[in-house]
């Protein structure tokens, strides 16, 4: 049995439509139109629609011609995550100034746990009120005991609501409500629930709870216990997650692509994406998977497992691209992922020989100049070449000799070839 | 093809290919071995294209020719046969049908057309060498080996011989171990030799040489090296990086000797290695007048500390080492005192066996 769980508040805060409403609010030319923010200009899939779009029915995940085809009005605007990103952290600087406790659960979301605090709902007002005059932006906000409640209570009024679940509530709230509203339970999840006859949240919290073990092992008992409302997870500040278990990065390219040479160059650059992060979080890895995602968005992992850990960039690269070759692939490729994990902290052994210490001293040096003069300032001269042609052109062999170890430098240069495209960062 | 077999004899063979045969699937053909009915006795060859390896047993050959058969349910078939005998005959389109007793297997084979040729040896290349000394230089090599697949230059054992020297090295990046013996009683080398063997293949000749007593053959030429027990054969083709030059990262100037005795050191290191942090065994080690602690911690767990007395009346020192290296060489060394020579806690340490410097071991220190 889980222990009595201490009485707690938990805010949930959800920007509505939050990339197409920054987009909105950054050329007011949008405001009041129909926007979808897709992936790249070379991207059909709409990631975001304004509430504008959505009162026609335009969804995320459809296509552009199918939207185009629910709105004939709607306006395209390629993603920019770095918009995205300035205004989820102004988003959450107003949010720790009503407690410390605020988690950043997506880009888009965050919890906030203001147990303690006299007027939960005055608190949420004034949150949604700071976000709207500093940001220009809508919200939800739900208010519950847990963060399950929470986020739930955040979904049921879009856009700028406000839900309060009060524990008294909860019963009445679950009973009929079906288990794919709940954070956590998805297609296919819902789908073995309901051959167990589960539909409600009330069915899940009574079902038994031994055979939901037998079914779904260790989180059977979990699944139960979220089916009676109940969550003891607690919001974890900015900062104090627990240690990374993984560093990846994953990336849709700006079209499907099936030419080798080319996916193996997006596999390089998420490499060195994968090494920098490992290397500034002093992190080495043993494992590393590729993931692939077909246009239809089938999307499988394959991993191999080193006997050494690393974090270079070469070998990252090496390995991937050996996962890469061992795949039939059926198709073009939409997304690709590299990620590192089974990961130590790097133990600061010291290498034996000059060239491995060269190698690794060119690593930070590479890391260090992309830090001062931005991402790719310095990247693999792979990395540079037009897709079908050769060799690098002749300025960049010879800038590339700035760098004094002849054997490494050929495969580094100044440069900027760098794929465009949504990107997705994680370090989980 | 058709013959009669003894089961025992014919299962060894099929052991001993096992580790060669091909795991990964990139052609069929090379999870097949060949086996071959000529002049009384059946061959049988596997190979992954880097180690080749053939075999023979004595068997009543009925009717002579060639086919290959999938190693590894050949192996389980013979192994779970009720009775001594065992009867081997192919049939159309490359069958083979397996008899012991009233069991009968039929298998399907594919034609030995189409299965890598055992390279070319020269019988009269092949000289003697000193089996125990082999084994020697192997052991107390095979675990600095790297295991770095994208590192092909260290992915294996340099061997080099020099006049009447015979010397082995491996190295990981971290660590290099280097042995160096005199196989007089072997025929001198007149010029200097030097190559690189996969470490797979090593270790496949490490297996054979455990488990025949009596000297090997062993023949070297640019791409292969060759041994032959009795009438198992082994050929490697070699690595074709080029090994670093180890010379280089073995010190000449460790002034601070320290002598210990290595069952000591050895069982605890392996005492406080326990509470080292990570996967990576960090001990510290700090040397002093007559004393060694090693300690080693873990901020979720706690600390270890352990004293030593050591041999050593120089400056203190304060040098972290991954543990696991360390037992490495000192559960090898057959010596009861070990002497560690170190400079400076960025620099190098050597591990030699008492006043020996055939056997040479360096080490890099962690960063404290």
């Amino acid at each position: 049995m889980m222990p009595p769980l201490p009485y707690r508040t938990i805010m949930h805060v959800d920007m509505n439509a939050f990339f197409a409403s920054v987009e909105q609010r950054c050329n007011p030319q949008l405001r009041g139109k129909p926007v979808a923010v897709i992936g790249s200009s070379g991207r059909t899939v709409v990631t975001t629609a304004s509430y504008e779009a959505r009162a026609c029915g335009v969804k995320t995940g459809m296509n552009k011609y199918e939207a185009l085809r629910l709105c004939k009005d709607l306006i395209f605007v390629v993603g920019d995550n770095r918009k995205y990103m300035d205004a989820s952290l102004r988003a959450l600087e107003i949010l720790k100034g009503f407690s410390p406790l605020v988690e950043a659960y997506s880009i888009d979301e965050a919890f906030v746990d203001i147990t303690g605090a006299n007027e939960p709902v005055e608190m949420a007002v004034r949150a949604k009120r700071l976000i709207k005059e500093d940001l220009g932006l809508l919200c939800s906000v739900g208010i519950a005991p847990n963060k399950l409640l929470a986020k739930l209570a955040s979904d049921m009024q879009k856009p700028d609501g406000l839900v309060v679940i009060k524990d008294a509530d909860v019963p009445s709230v679950l009973e009929d409500l079906p288990v794919n509203e709940l954070c956590g339970i998805g297609g296919k999840l819902n789908g073995r629930l309901a051959a167990l006859g589960i539909r409600t949240c009330g069915e899940l919290g009574r079902f038994s709870a031994s055979v939901l073990r037998e079914r779904f092992g260790i989180i059977g008992e979990r699944l139960k216990f979220m089916g009676m409302g109940d969550d003891d997870s607690p919001v974890v500040p900015m900062g104090e997650e627990a240690n990374a278990k993984s560093v990846g990065h994953s990336m849709t390219l700006p079209a499907d692509v099936s030419s080798l040479s080319v996916i193996e160059r997006h596999i390089l650059k998420l490499s060195e994406m994968v090494g920098v992060r490992a290397r500034r979080f002093g992190l080495k890895g043993r494992k590393i998977s590729l993931t692939i995602r077909y246009p239809d968005f089938f999307t499988f992992t394959r991993h191999r497992t080193l006997s050494f850990y690393t974090n270079d960039t070469h070998a990252v690269y090496a390995i991937a691209k050996d996962i890469l070759a061992a795949i039939r692939l059926k198709s073009a490729v939409r997304l690709i992922g590299v990620t590192l994990f089974d990961l130590a902290k790097d133990p600061r052994q010291l290498a034996l020989f000059g060239l491995d210490v060269k190698k690794a001293a060119l690593l930070n040096a590479m890391d260090a100049l992309n830090k001062e003069f931005g991402d790719a300032s310095v990247t693999w001269a792979a990395l540079m070449e037009d897709e079908g042609k050769g060799k690098p052109s002749a300025t960049f062999r010879r800038q590339s000799c700035i760098l004094k170890n002849r054997r490494l430098c050929r495969k580094v240069a100044l440069g900027l070839w760098r794929p465009t495209g949504a990107r997705n960062v994680n370090v989980k | 093809m058709k013959l009669t077999i003894e089961k025992n004899g014919f299962m060894k063979v099929l052991q001993r290919i096992q580790g060669i045969v091909e795991k990964r699937n990139t052609m069929p053909i090379l999870s097949n071995a060949l086996i071959e009915a000529t002049n009384g006795r059946l061959n049988i060859i596997a190979t992954d294209l880097e180690v080749y390896i053939k075999d023979s047993a004595t068997a009543n050959i009925l009717e002579e020719g060639s086919i290959t058969v999938n190693a590894r349910k050949l192996f389980e078939i013979v192994k779970e046969m009720p009775e001594e005998t065992i009867t081997i005959n192919t049939g159309k389109e490359d069958r083979v049908t397996i008899k012991s007793g009233k069991a009968r297997f039929t298998i399907m084979g594919l034609s030995s057309k189409d299965f890598p040729g055992f390279p070319l040896i020269e019988e009269s290349k092949l000289e003697s060498f000193d089996n125990a000394l082999l084994k020697e230089l192997i052991d107390k090599t095979s675990f600095a080996v790297s295991t770095d697949e994208t590192r092909f230059n260290i992915n294996g054992f340099l061997l080099e011989r020099e006049k009447t020297k015979v010397r082995m090295i491996t190295t990981d990046g971290h660590r290099l171990a280097f042995i160096e013996k005199d196989s007089s009683k072997n025929a001198p080398n007149t010029g200097k030799e030097s190559v690189l063997l996969p470490r797979k293949g090593v270790m496949e000749i490490r297996k054979l040489l455990d488990e025949r007593e009596g000297d090997c053959l062993i023949s070297v030429t640019q791409k292969n090296v060759t041994i032959k027990k009795e009438d198992t054969v082994i050929n490697i083709r070699l690595l074709e990086g080029e090994f670093p030059d180890y010379k280089k990262v073995i010190p000449t100037d460790n002034d601070r000797r320290i002598d210990t005795d290595k069952n000591m050191l050895l069982s605890s290191l392996k005492r406080v290695s326990v509470l080292s942090t990570d996967k990576i065994k960090g001990v510290k080690f700090n040397f002093s007048k007559s004393k060694l602690i090693l300690s080693s911690s873990s901020p979720d767990i706690g600390e270890a500390i352990e004293e030593l007395n050591v041999d050593y009346s120089g400056e203190d020192i304060e040098i972290a080492f991954n543990a696991r290296y360390m037992i490495d060489v000192l559960e090898v060394m057959e010596e009861q005192t070990a002497g560690i020579y170190l400079k400076d806690p960025l620099s190098p340490g050597i591990i030699r066996a008492d006043n020996s410097n055939d056997y040479t071991y360096i080490i890099m220190p962690m960063r404290l």
